[in-house]
This record gives C-alpha cells, structure tokens and sequence, in this order.
C-alpha cells in the first residue's frame, strides 16, 4: 500500500527543482554503452557488492577480537579497534571519492543542461542546486550502503569486558557519524576542487586538464585501496601518534570517531576538531566557488566554442607524420582517427590515462626503488632488483596494451560508423593493420624507449637492446594474442558490458600476469646473456611471424563487426537482418 | 544506368518497404519522394549497403549489386538524412578520414579538402571541431565528402537539410552539372519545390510502396494538378491536412 502510493506521488509532477533533480539523477545514471535494464542491474550489483563488504569485514575480524577479548591485557584490543576503525574511515573516503569522481564531468552542468534548460522557465541556481542534490544523492547511498551494517555490526563485534564505554547506540552513531563524515569530506573536497579550477582557468584549459585531474584522481584512490587494506595492521603506528599523522585526513575523522564516544585524550580531541573545521573548509569553498562561479559557468559553456587550438604549422605538419611511416591510405585512415578519437574524447582519453596512470605507478613501486638504489649507490644489481627491472617493461607494456585494447572497444559516435561500414569492403585488413599499428606505436614502442635508457645505464648496450628485442617480440606475441579474433574499428562497433566471460577474461590476466610475464623474468635473470636473450628473440620471433600471417589471412576473409549485441551465430546467417 | 528491381525489407515479417522497382540512367536525377515513415530512407540504406535487403536486387550497368559491392560502393557518393559525423574531429580532419577511406592519395586529397572547404566557404573554420558546426555546416561536410572521390552515382538523403539560401543556389546548380556530366543523381526529399525544378522523374512512396512513378509534367497530367505538392499531398496524403491542425489547436486549449 505505502509502495503504491509511493509509486503515485513519484509519478506526479512536483516543484521545478525536484523535476529537474529526478532528471540528473536519471541523467548520472544514463550510459550510452547500457540500456535502461543493464544500468538497473548494474547499479543493483554495485549496492549488493558494496553493502556486504561491511558484514564480510566483520565476519572476518570474529576470531581476531574473539582473540583479543581473552588477552588479560587490554591494550592490544585498544590498539587494534583503533586501526580498524581507521580502516573503515579509509574506505569510506575511498568509496566516496570512486563516486565522486566517476560523476566528474556531472557534478557541474554542462553545454547541453544548459541549452536544453536556459530557455525554460527555471533559475539558473536551480539547475546547480539540483545538479548538486543528485551527484550528493548518489554519494549519499553510497556511503550508507557501505556503512550501515558495519556502523551497527562493528560496535557489537568489538563489545566486552574490554570496550568502553560499553556498547550502546552511540557507538552506532558514532561509527556512523565519523565513517559518513569522512565520505562527505573527500566528496566536498573534489567539488572544490573543480569549483576552484574552474575559476581560476580558462574554460578551454579547464577542459583540458578536467580529463588529466579525474584519471589522476581515479588511479590515486586505485592506489591508496593497498594501503588501506593494510590499515589494520598500523596499531603500532597509530600508538607512536608520529607528526605526519595529524595532516593525514582519515586520522582526523578518528579523532571525531574517538570524541564521540566521550575520549578525554587531547590529541583526538585536536584531530575532532581538525576534522570539522576540514569539512567545514571543504564544504564552504565548495559552496563559494559555485555561488561565484555558476552566471559565469553558464555564459562560459554556452559561448565556449572547441577548437583545435595547436599552431596551424604544428597542426598541419603533425597531420602529415602517419604518412612518412604509413603508405596504406586505409591502414592511415583507421590509425589516425584511432589517435584523433583517444585525442578528442573524455570519456576514451580517461580510460587510457588511467591505464597509463597504472603501469606508471605500478612500475614505480615495483622497480622505481631498484634503479633510485642502483644509480645512487652504483653497485651491481641485487637478485630482487634485477628481477624488477627485467618485469619493468613487460609489465608496463602489457598495461598499456591491454588499456588500448579494451578502450578500443568502447564505441564513439556509433551513428557515424556509417563510413566505415561502406569503407569495409575495399580494404578490410588494411583497415585493420591500422589497429595492429597503433597497438605497437602506443603500446610498445613508448615503453621501449622508455627503459631503454635505464637498461643501458644497468645492463650496458649490448645486454640492454637483447633485453629489449626479446620485450619486444614477446609483446608482439601479446598483440597478436589479443588482435586473434580481432574484427573491429577501434571505437566503431557497439559494446555489450560483461558479455565476455568473467572468469575466462580474469584467467587470461592471472596467467600473463601471474605465470607468463614471472616466468619470462626468471628465465632471464637465469640466463642473462646477449647470445641466449637474441637467440630467444629469433626464435620467438619465427613464431611471431607465423602467427601473424595466419592472422592476416583470417582479416581479409572474415567481415568486420560493427554490432556486437548479435550472437555471431544469428549474425552469421543473417537472422537479425530481418 | 543504375536499377532497382523489387526492393523488399521487412523487419519482423513487418514490410518496412515492398516490391520497389525503378531505374536511373546517366546524367538523370530521380527524386524520391514520400511522407514521414514511407520508407525513402530505408530504400536508401539498402542501396548504400548499409542495410539488407529482404528481397529483390540492385543493378548497375547491368550486374548486380551485392550488399558491400566495394567496386560500387567505390563508385558511391552518399550524404545520409541525419548528420550522422564524428564530432570531435574537425572538418578537413572528416574529410581527410573519408578520403583516406577512399584510398585518394595524400597530395590530390589536400588539394580537394582545400577546395571543398573554400567552395562551401567553411575555411573560416577549418580549425572547429564537428561539434561546433552549425547543421549546415556539417551538411556542407557531409556533401564534400560524398562528392570527394568523383563518385559516378550520387545518393543524397534530405541534402538541402539546414542549407541556407545560398548554399541551397548552389547546390541545386551543382546537381543540375553532375547530371549534366552523366552522373546518377537519387535526391531523396521532402521539399517538393526544389525536386520539381531539379528532378526529371519522381517517385512517391506511401507506406513502404510505390504510388507515382513519372515525369513531374506527366504526374501533373494524369493528376490534373498544377503543382507537384498538390499531386503529392493527393497521393500520399490521405488524410485531410486542415482537419488535423483543427485537432492540434483543440489539444493546445484543453485544460
């Protein structure tokens, strides 16, 4: 009954700022890739997902405080309940900062909000009020899908002879309070931010650094998820209380935590206040910058015209490099629109910023520390040095490939692909080849020249291009295993999320990751030798090239997909052409 | 000479377009006519193979057309009825892309590039990406594009469509000279005065069928009609054109 009549008032028409916040709401949602039920599913799964990690957390913890509740002691049970709240404050940040930046390019109304609703009888405040309401919605049930069973099972969990005060619905509120709290911070935090970028630039460069920011956003809360795992192990840490600790965000929200539940202890007290007076920052500088900046914004985006503003001599010779190395008019013309489309498109520029933003950092933990302690001390490598350097490349390249190919997948423009499906039939692998071009000039050679410096600086010339040439076959080998069964114009075909195998897909990743490439370093840290490395090199390259002529032979014969929603099998004989 | 025999789709067993037949010989323009939802756009996919067709063939100089014939899909210009380009690109970046597609060479294609933009006088913004275009602007790209590789049959889907005044003087002229230069010229359209001062012959289409198929003066024979939007309206326009705006003014009052 309260369902109906739910149902009925959402179905009538309200005020003008709820109308437009349902339709941002909808709008955040809306994916050119999904359809209205992949989305539903979509965003069900996510909240399913995100609701049990809390009930997963504690369930784990059980025999740990199970553990620490029998210790005669209480101070390891103190220490531990202050490093897991920690945690759970951590991942709360991360949580919301994911939502947060995913609705980057929403968080703000854009060219098309406001052509569509300027004419319209509405305020322009309206329209930000109700842009903000529904990206904070969504932050909102973000963080309490995430936190509310852990608020009330969390408390519970850690109650006994050692908690106080004793457990109680403070606790609850206090575990609420400070995990939402910590949420809003990092989701104020990132809307100031933009709020004051955009103020402060131009309306172009604002558009050219907002992709940059987002994926540089994106890959560092990618990358701060190992080290919050690890938070519950930080209880000796937090006891010391070193310096750096009072400038780090998720310990202020500790501090709030602790003053909460009543602590006397002044250096929480001092984080509490630390906190509020943060997200009483955020929060203001948020609103200023919208409140200064919205009329301006608006004008801004309606008079903002994009042009390719690179000097006409740059523009025009740079036109001209693919056809130095590139005959095929065909093959020219995939590679180049490949470049301008990753060049032009947010939401493709994205994508493969953060996939660059992963191998970068990935090969900086790994082998960044090796190659700073072996040219600062000059010394030979040791074994775990070698082994990190020897993977640095094949690691990075792997990345780098497997980014543009899924980037290539996404569609761009899908109603435009017109002019390649009528393009398809005079020169299909040629087109293709485009692909196989591009695979090797962004994600091989960059990586190539790259190390190529490091390694001579490590290894010495000769040692250094073997390495290098059997990196390069081997990644080669890489492209032709990803390009096999490859029928498709990067960004012209349509994309079905989640139609490939799951476990197949992770599978392949844990064996190139996890026996291929380890495998291929111990091979040659054991045999680190110019002749066995060229020798390896030639060899693998016979098959290279075996395997890619098989494969040129499958592109002429087989007809380009520009519709992936087709089984192949109804697309085969033609079912769906009727 | 190209020739079209018994076109059928259906999607669905649902018959968008049936049985079209009719044929245009070199340096003719046929114009093909027809309300909304007739089918001119369907039939105009089918035979820039972008569709399949259910049933019936395509014949150009005499052999047939397969869906993706490259030698006559080499041989074809085509601007579609939506401005359907990739946006982020900029206008002689499109066309370089088509171009290339076509296999023209580098040098010739600049020079072509230049001269298109020059002719439909979008020089000025050779440097704004697609998305900034006005729509016709972008219609000026999309012809540019169908005419780049001197196409020898010409299909052009609603191509006066955003053109201003000038644009459209143009246009027309240049039509009139492809024709004139032996090209086959298929002008889908809905502005039935410009197809009657370009076209030789028409076809009207209603509800996927062929209803008129003649000379304009013939149509206006048979049709006792003075006008071509007059035959048009009797032929494909069933319905009485003054009552519905009566229905539109009743709803616009309702409460």
């Amino acid at each position: 009954m309260v369902r109906k009549k739910f149902r009925l008032w959402l179905a009538e028409t309200h005020g003008s700022q709820f109308e437009l916040m349902r339709h941002f709401l909808s709008q955040q949602l809306v994916n050119e890739l999904l359809s209205s039920e992949q989305v539903k599913r979509l965003v069900i799964t996510l909240l399913c997902v995100l609701g049990c990690i809390g009930p997963l957390i504690v369930r784990l913890y059980v025999p740990k405080y199970a553990y620490l509740q029998d210790r005669s002691n209480g101070d390891l049970y103190v220490a531990a309940v202050h490093a897991d709240r920690l945690f759970f404050i951590s991942l709360s940040m991360i949580a919301a900062g994911m939502a947060s930046v995913a609705q980057w390019q929403g968080l703000f109304p854009n060219r098309q909000d406001y052509l569509a609703l300027k004419p319209l009888p509405i305020r322009l405040y309206q329209v930000f009020v109700a842009r903000f309401l529904a990206s904070f919605i969504i932050v909102a049930v973000v963080l309490l899908d995430l936190n509310f069973a852990a608020s009330i099972l969390f408390p519970w969990l850690t109650s006994g002879r050692w908690q106080f005060p004793p457990f109680g619905v403070h606790y609850v509120m206090a575990h609420a309070a400070a995990t939402f709290s910590a949420g809003l911070f990092v989701y104020f935090a990132t809307g100031a931010l933009q709020g004051v970028l955009m103020n402060v630039l131009s309306a172009r460069t604002f558009d050219r650094v907002s992709v940059l920011i987002q994926a540089v956003l994106a890959t560092a809360l990618l990358v701060a998820i190992p080290y919050a795992l690890d938070m519950p192990n930080w209880h000796n840490t937090l006891a010391a209380r070193p310096s750096w600790m009072s400038s780090f965000p998720p310990v202020w929200f500790l501090g709030l935590y602790k003053t909460l539940l009543g602590t006397h202890d002044a250096y929480f007290r001092q984080l509490c206040e630390t906190a509020l007076m943060g997200l009483g920052a955020v929060f203001l500088l948020f609103v200023a910058t919208n409140f200064v900046s919205y009329r301006r914004h608006a004008s801004r985006a309606l008079e903002q015209g994009q042009t390719r503003r690179a000097g006409r001599w740059v523009r025009d010779r740079a036109a001209k490099l693919p056809e130095v190395f590139i005959t095929s008019s065909r093959e020219r013309a995939t590679f180049v629109f490949a470049l301008q489309t990753l060049r032009g498109s947010h939401r493709h520029k994205l994508v493969a910023a953060c996939g660059v933003a992963v191998a970068v950092v990935l090969t900086l933990q790994t082998a960044g520390s090796s190659i700073l302690a072996h040219l600062g001390t000059g010394q030979y490598w040791q074994l775990w040095q070698l082994e990190s350097v020897l993977a640095m490349p094949l690691v990075m390249s792997a990345i780098l490939i497997s980014t543009l190919c899924y980037v290539f997948q996404l569609p761009a423009e899908l109603k435009a692909n017109w002019i390649f499906r009528m393009a398809e039939s005079s020169g299909r692998a040629e087109l293709l080849n485009g692909v196989e071009r591009l695979l090797i000039c962004c994600g091989l050679l960059p990586v190539l020249l790259f190390t190529a410096p490091l390694e001579i600086l490590g290894f010495g010339w000769v040692l250094a291009i073997a390495h290098l040439t059997l990196v390069a076959v081997l990644m080669l080998l890489l492209i032709e295993f990803r390009l096999n069964g490859w029928h498709r114009i990067p960004f012209a075909c349509s994309y079905v999320p989640g139609r490939r195998n799951f476990w197949q897909t992770a599978g392949a990743y844990s064996f190139l990751f996890g026996a291929v490439i380890p495998t291929m370093t111990y091979f040659e840290m054991r045999f680190l030798q110019p002749f066995v490395l060229f020798a390896c090199g030639i060899a693998l390259g016979f098959v290279y090239a075996t395997v890619r002529s098989a494969r040129q032979i499958q592109w002429r014969l087989v007809p380009l997909l520009f519709d992936e929603s087709d089984e192949p099998l109804i697309r085969a004989v033609r079912l769906n052409q009727d | 000479m190209l020739e079209v025999k018994g076109l059928t789709k259906r999607y669905s067993a649902i018959p968008a377009v049936q049985d079209i037949t009719f044929h245009i010989r070199r340096g003719q323009i046929l114009g093909y006519l027809g309300p909304n939802g007739s089918g001119k756009s369907t039939t105009v996919k089918m035979m820039a193979g972008l569709i399949v067709p259910s049933a019936g063939k395509i014949l150009f100089d005499g052999k047939a057309v397969q869906s993706g014939d490259s030698a006559f899909l080499s041989n074809l210009g085509y601007v579609p009825e939506e401005p359907q380009v990739y946006s982020h690109l900029t206008g002689p970046e499109y066309l370089r892309l088509v171009g290339r597609l076509h296999g023209i060479r580098s040098r010739v294609l600049e020079q072509k590039i230049d001269a298109f933009m020059d002719a439909f006088s979008l020089s000025a913004a050779r440097y704004e990406l697609l998305l900034n275009y006005s729509k016709g602007m972008r219609q000026k790209i999309l012809l540019s594009a169908a005419l780049l590789h001197n196409p020898e049959v010409l299909i052009l889907d609603e191509p006066f469509s955003g053109l201003d005044v000038g644009a459209t003087l143009v246009l027309r002229n240049l039509l009139k000279a492809l024709a004139r230069e032996g090209k086959v010229i298929l002008y889908s359209s809905h502005v039935l005065d410009i197809v009657e001062k370009v076209c030789s012959e028409v076809v009207i289409l209603s509800k996927g069928k062929i209803v008129a198929y003649d000379t304009v003066e013939r149509l206006r024979e048979l049709q006792a009609s003075p006008s071509l939007e007059s035959i048009f309206a009797q032929l494909a326009v069933p319905e009485d054109t003054s009552a519905i705006a009566e229905r539109v003014i009743a709803v616009m009052n309702a409460a």
